[in-house]
């Protein structure tokens, strides 16, 4: 089993925050499903991802963050992903993912993003 | 300013050119090397419009910048000659998609003897460009020449850096996807990991696999749409191929309507040994735009990388089931072979012979020869429904309650009426047996029997007629009984045979799909007068050999045939 670690926090407006921690791979992703679902569930869909210690996302992983943000913004949320080493920027840079996301250098930012369009 | 004119003019071109060629030359960037050169050249000439065109191929240059312009003409690709002119007036003739935007007059950029590129600008008939303007112009264009060659590579450099990168993060991709399907059985996880692996490398989350063989799988993608085109949509789809590149044929139109009405924009053939046995369809990107080659070209890779492995983890699955059913089966047979009277009792003044040849799925045969205590034997045989391990239980069943019931030496249709019952209690309405069973006493010669619902047994007569044990009842189990049982009886005079056998004689199947038929197995009976009964029920078995020929034996087959001597 690969080492990844998923941890939620909330902040201020409802927002909530994943930290990702370690390796995103097939193996792991189930972990990082079961957070959105969760998240889902409990109604939460103003959502940021800190990736600070994400050190590696593979296709079946980015393929979550796809899974979920059609039924985050029907419900007026957003998942924004913040604090990405230029090494795993470049994985979502070059699957044209900051034509779908909000991918910030800092989480504040991120937060701040909610609080203007909200 | 004004009280020098006639020294500050060439000082102050001086310190443009100088300003110029350093920031032109401090830039790999090709858009601010182009974006200083138009608006420098555009400033200093007061032209409202100017482009830069850079040689790509032959007689092929694009627009790669461009001030004034309509941004649709930007990246559009002009066929123009490369000529070493100082300067070129453009006319209709001449070049007319940059005439009709304006631009009227073209200067080379040459870089180590060869055109580059030019510099295009529409120049005001009202302000025509001095000689002074032109040198300037061209003192401009020579400076930047070089550094636009330079960021030209550079730019070209990077495109490859990407979809190099690009490459290597698909290649990544399969590379560890091939080692993860590899390890996963379920096909559940299998489709769930090559969903999200589509969604995130190629951001689509609408898709289908429609299989050749068998259900299709869905994956939000509503209806049964392909299940009416599905020859055509694998006649057609022998390489990845865009919904828009289908030939505008009349046989494809249905499908490209449906096709259209689902969203799906690329199908995808899913290959097994280069035959095509399933097609992906793929729904729109959520980031939008086409696919393109390298993306189709991957996600038959992918996709063809998860339909092996969902083949062979079906593969597996039905090779473990089918170790299950064939164990069960060894059970069943088991069971029934220990059911069967391992040897028949010797009946004086009578022969007595019994054959039980089970079938691969093991039908449920029986046939039994019970000695009574009054001196009398029971000779049974019956045909229980279904196949396998059930039908051999439920056999068990019958045969148990058969020797429970011998003791009692009761009426032979009360006896069945009792089985019948106890059956119709214990087992669903699906579960019935054919059964015919009599009493034979060798001394008075008398055969009483009961038929619930068996092929009739055959009574050779010594003659060479033929009678048919016919009196009797319902088959067993799947009612109460409401009416008893009738009982048939008949006397064997010396030489006479009865011949009992269950479906799976009568029903011998050739390959053709023919019956044997029971007008087949009476005619051949007729034919068998005056042999024993080993020799008649020896005869039948090879008739019905000769009969298949090969053919599989679909049923059990099950005979008692007695003689009277």
């Amino acid at each position: 089993m690969s080492d990844f670690k998923v941890t939620i926090r909330s902040r201020d407006n409802n927002i909530h925050v994943l930290e990702l921690k370690g390796y995103l791979d097939a193996h792991t992703t189930p972990a990082l499903e079961d957070s959105f679902q969760k998240m889902l569930n409990e109604k939460k869909y103003r959502l940021i991802v800190n990736c600070k210690e994400l050190s590696y996302i593979s296709s079946a992983g980015l393929g979550v963050f796809m899974a979920f943000i059609e039924d985050v913004r029907a419900n007026d949320g957003d998942i924004k992903m913040s604090d990405m080493s230029p090494k795993v920027f470049n994985i979502f840079d070059l699957l044209g993912f900051p034509m779908l996301y909000d991918i910030v250098p800092a989480e504040e930012e991120a937060a701040k993003k909610f609080d203007m369009t909200k | 300013m004004t009280h020098q004119p006639h020294t500050s003019r060439p000082e102050s071109e001086l310190l443009d050119l100088f300003e110029f060629s350093h920031v032109v030359n401090s830039s790999l960037d090709l858009s601010i090397i182009l974006d200083t050169l138009l608006l420098t050249l555009m400033g200093k000439l007061l032209s409202a419009k100017a482009v830069v065109l850079l040689h790509e191929e032959r007689t092929i240059f694009s627009v790669v910048n461009g001030k004034g312009i309509p941004k649709s003409f930007l990246k559009q690709k002009i066929s123009l000659p490369r000529i070493r002119k100082k300067t070129i007036r453009v006319d209709k003739v001449f070049c007319e998609p940059l005439f009709t935007h304006g631009i009227n007059r073209l200067f080379p950029i040459v870089s180590q003897d060869h055109v580059i590129g030019y510099f295009g600008v529409a120049e005001h008939s009202r302000r025509p460009i001095g000689t002074t303007e032109r040198k300037f112009i061209e003192t401009l264009i020579s400076i930047s020449a070089t550094a636009i060659e330079k960021g030209f590579s550079f730019r070209t450099v990077k495109t490859i850096n990407r979809s190099l990168d690009e490459k290597i993060q698909q290649l990544k991709t399969l590379f560890e996807l091939a080692k993860e399907f590899g390890g996963i059985l379920e096909q559940d996880k299998l489709l769930k990991l090559f969903s999200l692996t589509l969604m995130g490398q190629v951001g689509t989350s609408r898709y289908a696999i429609c299989l050749k063989e068998g259900k299709s799988i869905y994956s939000k993608i509503s209806g049964a749409y392909l299940e009416t085109d599905k020859g055509l949509i694998f006649d057609l789809v022998q390489s990845p191929l865009l919904s828009s590149a289908i030939p505008r044929k009349k046989k494809y139109e249905v499908l490209r309507e449906h096709l259209a009405k689902e969203k799906i924009i690329a199908l995808i053939p899913l290959q097994m040994q280069n035959e095509v046995k399933g097609v992906l369809c793929l729904g729109e990107r959520l980031r939008g735009g086409e696919y393109s080659e390298s993306d189709l070209e991957f996600i038959f890779s992918l996709s063809n990388l998860a339909f092996v492995s969902l083949e062979n983890s079906r593969l597996f699955i039905e090779e473990i089931e089918k170790k299950k059913l064939e164990n069960e089966l060894l059970i069943a047979r088991e069971i029934q072979q220990g059911l069967l009277p391992r040897t028949l009792p010797e009946i004086a003044k009578f022969e007595i012979s019994g054959i039980n040849i089970s079938s691969k799925q093991v039908g449920g045969d029986y046939y039994d020869v019970i000695p009574a205590d009054n001196g009398t034997f029971i000779i049974a045989i019956g045909d229980v429904s279904g196949k396998g391990t059930p039908a051999s239980l439920l056999m068990a069943n019958v045969q148990a309650t058969v020797h429970a019931l011998v003791p009692f030496h009761l009426e032979l249709p009360v006896a069945t009426a009792r089985i019948n019952d106890l059956i119709y209690r214990n087992t669903g309405s699906d579960k019935f047996i054919t059964f015919f069973w009599g009493a034979l006493d060798p001394k008075t010669r008398k055969f009483q029997y009961v038929n619930a619902g068996h092929n009739h047994p055959l009574v050779l007569r010594a003659n060479g007629s033929i009678e048919r044990l016919s009196e009797g009842g319902l088959i067993l189990g799947i009612m109460k009984t409401v009416m008893p049982y009738e009982e048939g009886s008949i006397v064997l005079k010396s030489g006479d045979s009865v011949i009992m056998f269950t479906d799976g004689v009568s029903e011998a199947m050739n390959v053709h799909g023919d019956d044997y038929t029971e007008e087949r197995l009476e005619a051949f009976v007729k034919r068998q007068n005056g042999k024993t009964a080993h020799d008649i029920l020896t005869g039948i078995k090879n008739e019905i050999q000769h009969f298949t020929h090969g053919a599989p034996q679909s049923d059990d087959i099950t005979m008692v045939v007695f003689k009277a001597l």
